[in-house]
């Protein structure tokens, strides 16, 4: 009668579960089989696919190009993770009390998040313009400099500039999440380390970055994934020029896709199998050592 | 409460009920779509008896505005008549994504433009049986009001698939009033480059970081095509791309003056700043509000500039021919031809939709003047009878920046085949390439090297698998001057 119960229980689950999963395997599943099938052959979109092996594998090896947009997404990575992080952090920790003033300051910080990156990107275009830019503008005024800096023909500062524009429109959110987090500590332990002679800066060492240990490997995971996902900013400001300098790794396998001539569909399929497999790696890594550190507070 | 059994089973109908709700959403309702004859079908039973005899044709239009020259057409060929009965859809910057995706799922259009593909695409499209040769529908004396071009550029085993509804070439746009303002004559537009590096020095200067002399769209792909090929071309040095048609490979090299050109005026600050991350359009918004005294562009742009654009209201500009070195002499001009209409090859009313394409053919330039009399515009058809008629008209020979447009049409012919669209390159194009080149300091030489070798591979690569062959490559006595 249990069995029957559970076999039964389980039915239900499924058949709850079902309609989820026919739309995921339609339009999740069946479109990355069908891209690492496209991997392995050579397809222009209009005519049959033609297989070619692990040809478009051994191609992506030699592809300096794409290497170098790999090579950016990581200095991406890595350079969201250095700012973003403590500046949230920071910023979550400024924030966290009742005050007007402090409500005020967090929807300021969370606005940028809720606005659409191809608009921060094209505010963006316009701050750093060489022509016109209020950037330029200001440094001009100041008398900083006498001609007009090109912010996005260096390629050391376009990537600055596409760092800080992604900065800016996700550090509200991970202060958020870092609030939450914070807002769970008890009060009580504050009180007792104020009692005890702590001081703000004693009290965040000793209290409040212990005690939120276990958002850090969430929130990380999340500005590395955002970090690889990284696409619609580096389109708007740059395009990834000049030439491919400034180029990830998501713009390099659209432009394959779209902005290309001849059969390059299946050469981007293999890049985006290869793009997943990166992105999927680094983030087991971090997760493997993140639970050796963090998972211990379980 | 329910029981385990009964919860099951109305979890199960619920879940069947919602699956064959999406089901249905995705599926494919027959009755509408690629079949005039279904919906053809559908109109007579409602009991019109007049609509019965009437084709109804679908068609696609590729356009920037919902109204525009071919709609207008279009909307007066549908009541010019009661034969035919045409349904068009006007698409904006994806439609090339749009009709691939239609196209390999059969949803087409009896007509559909063909717009913004590369020929390699159009090439496939042909390969794949989707198009509907056209030479059944016109005769000798029809082709014979055309540019010879026209019946080339899409055409393939003795047959043709679209006739270009547009001839588009380049010419050098001036902006009269920075003309005036930095002491150069307004009417004597630069002969040879070294005029036009001299004029935007000097529209520089007087622009004192208000106005420049030259734009330079680094940011568009197209930009390349517009001012290096161009050059190279009236030059006589290459084709598109750096294709050299009289040894059938690609040769970079060979545009290196052209670049060097373009790198001198970037070092010396009469290009706009940030041309690195200006597109075509921007830079058209900077010329039309005289930020910038020089550019290339194309001929359509007249129009754009005389009846589209609202900033260019006050724009005083004119066009010249593009000008070459000095010494040099002009060769044959650069036609390309962009866009034209298809017939699907699986419509049902291939004849039909021939009279509208003719239809527009023969009337889409003179759509604007016909809606408002004020906007003229000068025709770009390829139908030289057309062009004669609507240009030599003294309301369009007196229009603002038509000077130019209208000199040495006679010079203008197209490539029948641009090599560089039908390659699958593996390694870097020359527009993320020549870039680097002109605002960088990058060895020019090794760079072009590298360049001509990736396309030479790819060509290789089309040359063995049959999608080019040697007469693509190197037409019988092929002369840049005389082609």
């Amino acid at each position: 009668m249990k069995s029957l119960k559970r076999s039964n229980n389980g039915l239900q689950i499924f058949f709850m579960l079902l309609p989820l999963l026919v739309l995921f395997s339609m339009f999740c599943l069946y479109p990355l089989l069908y891209s690492v099938y496209y991997s392995f052959t050579s397809y222009d979109g209009i005519m049959p696919a033609t297989f070619v092996g692990i040809g478009n594998y051994v191609r992506m090896l030699g592809d300096t190009t794409w290497w170098g947009t790999v090579l950016n997404t990581f200095q991406f990575t890595v350079m969201a993770y250095i700012i973003q992080v403590p500046i949230s952090l920071f910023l979550a920790v400024l924030v966290n009390n009742n005050s007007k003033i402090s409500s005020f300051f967090r929807t300021i910080f969370f606005l940028p998040n809720v606005t659409s990156t191809a608009i921060i990107g094209i505010i963006f275009f316009f701050m750093f313009s060489s022509y016109n830019g209020i950037v330029n503008g200001v440094l001009q005024t100041s008398g900083a400099i006498s001609r007009p800096i090109e912010w996005l023909a260096n390629p050391a500062l376009a990537k600055w500039i596409i760092i800080l524009l992604n900065s800016w429109s996700n550090v509200g959110f991970f202060m958020t999440l870092f609030l939450s987090a914070i807002q769970k500590i008890p009060l009580e332990l504050y009180e007792s380390a104020t009692l005890d002679g702590a001081g703000r800066s004693a009290q965040f060492w000793r209290i409040t970055l212990p005690l939120i240990g276990n958002m850090f490997p969430v929130i990380t995971m999340m500005v590395i994934l955002n970090a690889f996902q990284l696409f619609d900013s580096v389109k708007v400001l740059t395009g990834g020029g000049p030439g491919s300098s400034t180029s990830v790794m998501a713009l390099y396998i659209y432009n394959l896709f779209f902005n290309s001539t001849g059969a390059q569909q299946g050469y981007a399929s293999a890049l985006s199998v290869a793009a997943t497999a990166i992105t999927a790696f680094v983030g087991f890594l971090y997760y493997a050592i993140t639970n050796r550190q963090f998972g211990k507070n379980d | 409460m329910l029981k385990y059994n009964s919860k099951c089973a109305i979890a199960g109908v619920m879940a069947i009920l919602m699956l064959g709700g999406i089901l249905a959403g995705c599926g494919n309702d027959s009755s509408k779509g690629s079949n005039p004859a279904n919906s053809e079908g559908s109109s007579s039973a409602d009991g019109d008896a007049k609509t019965a005899d009437v084709v109804t044709l679908k068609m696609w239009i590729r356009a920037s505005s919902k109204e525009n020259n071919q709609t207008i057409t279009i909307d007066e060929f549908n009541e010019s008549q009661d034969q035919i009965k045409v349904e068009y859809e006007v698409y904006g910057d994806n439609y090339s994504e749009v009709l691939k995706l239609a196209l390999s799922s059969g949803e087409v259009p009896d007509v559909f433009e063909v717009a913004g593909l590369d020929a390699g695409s159009v090439r496939s499209f042909i390969k794949a049986g989707y198009m509907a040769p056209l030479e059944d529908y016109y005769d000798d004396e029809y082709a014979g009001q055309f540019n010879p071009s026209a019946f080339t550029q899409y055409a393939a085993d003795g047959h043709v698939y679209i006739i270009p509804k547009e001839m588009r070439y380049q010419r050098l746009y001036y902006n009269k009033t920075l003309f005036e303002r930095s002491g150069l004559d307004p009417d004597t537009p630069p002969s040879t480059l070294e005029e036009m590096m001299k004029f935007a020095k000097i529209i520089s200067e007087a622009g004192e970081g208000e106005f420049y002399g030259f734009g330079l769209p680094i940011k568009s792909d197209s930009t390349w095509e517009r001012n290096v090929d161009n050059i190279a071309i009236l030059s006589g040095t290459t084709g598109p791309w750096a294709f050299d048609y009289s040894t059938g490979q690609f040769d970079f090299a060979k545009q290196k003056p052209i670049l060097e050109y373009f790198r001198e005026m970037f070092n010396a600050g009469v290009i706009m700043p940030g041309s690195e991350s200006l597109d075509i359009e921007m830079t058209r918004a900077n010329f039309a509000t005289n930020k910038i005294g020089m550019y290339i562009d194309g001929n359509w742009m007249v129009n754009g500039y005389n009846n589209e654009l609202e900033a260019a209201k006050d724009l005083n500009y004119d066009t010249a021919l593009i000008p070459v070195f000095e010494g040099q002499q002009r060769a044959k001009d650069y036609l390309s031809l962009d866009s034209g209409h298809a017939i699907y090859a699986n419509s049902e009313h291939k004849e039909e939709a021939f009279t509208v394409i003719k239809y527009v053919l023969d009337n889409v330039y003179e759509a604007p003047a016909r809606k408002d009399s004020t906007s003229i515009a000068p025709s770009l058809s390829l139908n030289l009878a057309n062009n004669d008629r609507i240009n030599s008209q003294e309301a369009v020979q007196n229009m603002k920046g038509v000077t130019g447009l209208l000199q040495e049409q006679n010079q203008l012919t197209s490539f029948p085949v641009i090599p560089s669209q039908m390659l699958t390159l593996e390694g870097d194009s020359r527009e993320s390439v020549y870039p680097i080149l002109i605002i960088g300091n990058s060895d020019m030489d090794c760079e072009l090297q590298k360049l001509s070798a990736t396309y030479n591979k790819a060509l290789d690569v089309a040359k063995t698998d049959g999608t080019l062959t040697q007469s693509d490559l190197t037409p019988d006595g092929f002369d840049y001057m005389t082609r």
